[in-house]
């Protein structure tokens, strides 16, 4: 009985000890739900981040050198690619979605557009291996970094063996982006007691909650589930969302439900960049809302807003902005690799 | 010193009695030739040569009149016909048994665990990059009768969603001997599958079950 008390004794320190060893650097913001990222497989550890900091911003990871992470996402944008409704690639070949901004990735449930990734961990396999993004393989890579001497001192330094893997390459490139956290902006500092909206901003939260909230959940401002928003099919991508995953009838038109923290730093919008601005996206909710064969929830309950309430539900929008989050230098560049050319 | 001999002595019974463990060899076959990538075999009017053939296959089990009696310790297996160590698969059971299982494949609760070392490693080709998951049964080669062009065939078998879950159970029953060979008879598969229909499965799909479905035939036992 008293070896079950020691034994059981022991493991509760090791699991406490777990707990305090991949928490500290995970920032949880206090009005935040419990992350979905089991950081258990993947404790976050400085040395680790700081190298994926240096992989996500390193064209070494393209096939000709020319590509990075960071020219699809770039920090002052909230990790979105801003001004291009679709991402631009290697040889300057142009995607077929608009790149995403990149924050509270330890919330997700599914990656991509139509959810076609089902782990952060591998995520970054489809950006290195697309024709249309870095043109690679995990495989070519690997050897290049393994070429460089600056490279496998720091594995070493991070895993305590040199050995440059698959796995090792992907984890420290999660750890840099599950650090990515937006979460102070101005609502953030309402919510915790620190500031207060103007009239119209409550107008316009009570206008967001009313209209918004089932799929754009607050605190996060998505719920990450796959929905119609009734956008019409664009022809000339004809890109059927998750239906191309699932090849279910009913998945037509269904794309991942995009946060709304920092739209003022991720124009354009949508999974296609097709709207520019805030105005045009509202307007698409309670004018243009074409008729799917989905029905979509929005259809059975049209949204309805007049021009003052547009304007009021802006104002709420946009105090989702978080500038602490997008020009925090921890989340920069910071020159450290031989494999990059400047 | 007298400990490092009975160290040694022990570890030379160790290896000569390792001969006596049970292993599987799988032996790629196409009708009674044994099969080798990269050369022509002949069905019907068709000449068809193999690039590529790769496999995982998972929980493997041994069993005597229907009690588990040994599994070994490694869930997976990377099985690729281009590395003929990787064909053989050794165990730690002398005991006899009746009856094998194993899956072709791999199960949705390790298609959705992330980065993984070893035969789950991506670097082996086996794991589709633009939507997660495992490819669980890979076969390439080229085929008169397929349309595409050059004439090359893919058939990437993989998915863990339903409807599209592609994993199989196989069950091999018979008179067991130490070594046993496992028939992988490629041939089967074009009996069931037009490959003048079907020659470009890359993603989890009607064609990919279609062609998961005839997997637990191609296996055969002998002794
Ligand atoms: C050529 C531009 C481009 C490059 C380079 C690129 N991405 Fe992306 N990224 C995109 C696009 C476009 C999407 C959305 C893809 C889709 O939905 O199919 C995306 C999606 C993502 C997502 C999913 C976000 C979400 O909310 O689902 C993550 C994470 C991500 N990229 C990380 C990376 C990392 C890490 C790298 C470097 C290894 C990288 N990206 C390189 C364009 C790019
Ligand atoms: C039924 C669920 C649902 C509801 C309700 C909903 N949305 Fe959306 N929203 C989505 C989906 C799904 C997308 C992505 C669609 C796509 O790209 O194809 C989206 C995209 C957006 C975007 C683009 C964000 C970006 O980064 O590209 C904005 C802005 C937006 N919605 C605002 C709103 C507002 C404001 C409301 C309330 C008036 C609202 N949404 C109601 C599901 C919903």
């Amino acid at each position: 009985m008293q070896k079950f008390l020691v034994i059981f004794i022991c493991a509760f320190l090791m699991l406490s000890f777990d707990y305090i060893a991949s928490y500290p650097l995970f920032d949880q913001p206090p009005h935040f739900p419990k992350p979905i990222y089991n950081f258990n497989k993947n404790p976050l550890d400085s040395a680790a981040i700081e190298l994926g900091r240096a992989l996500f911003y390193d064209p070494i990871l393209s096939r000709d050198n020319s590509i990075s992470c960071a020219s699809c996402h770039s920090p002052f944008n909230a990790f979105a690619h801003t001004d291009h409704d679709l991402s631009h690639g290697i040889f300057d070949s142009i995607g077929t979605r608009n790149a995403p901004a990149l924050f509270n990735l330890a919330w997700h449930k599914l990656f991509m557009w139509d959810g076609a990734i089902n782990h952060l961990d591998v995520q970054a396999l489809a950006p290195i291996t697309s024709h249309k993004e870095m043109g690679s393989s995990i495989k070519e890579v690997i050897e290049k970094l393994n070429a460089s001497k600056e490279y496998k001192s720091r594995f070493n330094q991070v895993f305590k063996d040199p050995k440059i893997t698959s796995s090792r390459i992907l984890k420290a490139l999660s750890q840099f982006q599950l650090t990515l956290i937006s979460a102070g902006s101005k609502y953030d500092l309402v919510v915790s007691g620190k500031d207060q909206f103007t009239h119209q901003e409550k107008n316009g939260y009570e206008l967001f909650l009313k209209n918004c909230n089932s799929c754009h959940q607050e605190p996060l401002f998505s719920n990450y589930t796959i929905q119609d928003n009734g956008l019409p099919l664009d022809s000339t991508l004809n890109d059927l969302g998750r239906f191309n995953i699932s090849q279910v009838e009913s998945d037509k038109m269904k794309f991942k439900v995009p946060s709304l923290r920092n739209l003022s730093y991720t124009y354009p919008y949508m999974h296609d960049g097709r709207f520019r601005s805030l105005k045009e996206v509202i307007n698409h909710y309670t004018e243009r809302l074409y008729k799917t064969p989905n029905k979509s929830p929005i259809q059975d309950n049209p949204i309805k807003l007049n021009s003052n309430e547009k304007v009021d539900l802006i104002a709420f929008l946009l105090t989702l902005n978080d500038p602490n989050f997008v020009f925090d230098k921890k989340h920069q560049f910071k020159k450290i690799s031989m494999g990059a050319k400047e | 010193m007298i400990r490092w001999l009975v160290v040694f002595l022990s570890l030379l019974a160790i290896k000569a009695e390792a001969q006596d463990f049970h292993s599987i060899q799988f032996v790629p076959k196409f009708g009674n030739h044994h099969l080798e990538l990269n050369t022509e075999y002949t069905l019907g009017n068709d000449k068809i040569t193999f690039t590529n053939l790769k496999f995982y296959i998972a929980d493997l089990s041994f069993f005597l009149k229907d009690s588990l009696i040994h599994r070994p310790d490694q869930k997976v297996f990377l099985i690729d016909v281009s590395d003929s160590n990787s064909l053989k698969i050794f165990t730690n059971t002398k005991s006899t048994f009746d009856r094998i299982t194993f899956k072709i494949g791999i199960d949705s609760v390790t298609n959705v665990a992330g980065a993984l070392d070893g035969d789950l490693d991506p670097v082996h080709g086996m794991y589709w990059t633009w939507q997660s998951g495992y490819i669980n049964f890979k076969l390439e080669g080229i085929a008169t009768n397929c349309p595409a062009r050059l004439h090359k065939f893919y058939w990437h078998i993989g998915g863990y969603l339903q409807p599209f879950a592609a994993q199989r159970c196989i069950e091999l029953k018979g008179n067991f001997s130490k070594i046993k060979n496992v028939n992988i008879q490629i041939d089967e598969l074009f009996k069931y599958i037009d490959i003048s229909q079907t020659y470009n499965v890359m993603s989890p799909s009607v064609h990919a079950i279609e062609i998961a479905d005839r997997l637990a035939g191609i296996f055969k036992i002998t002794d």
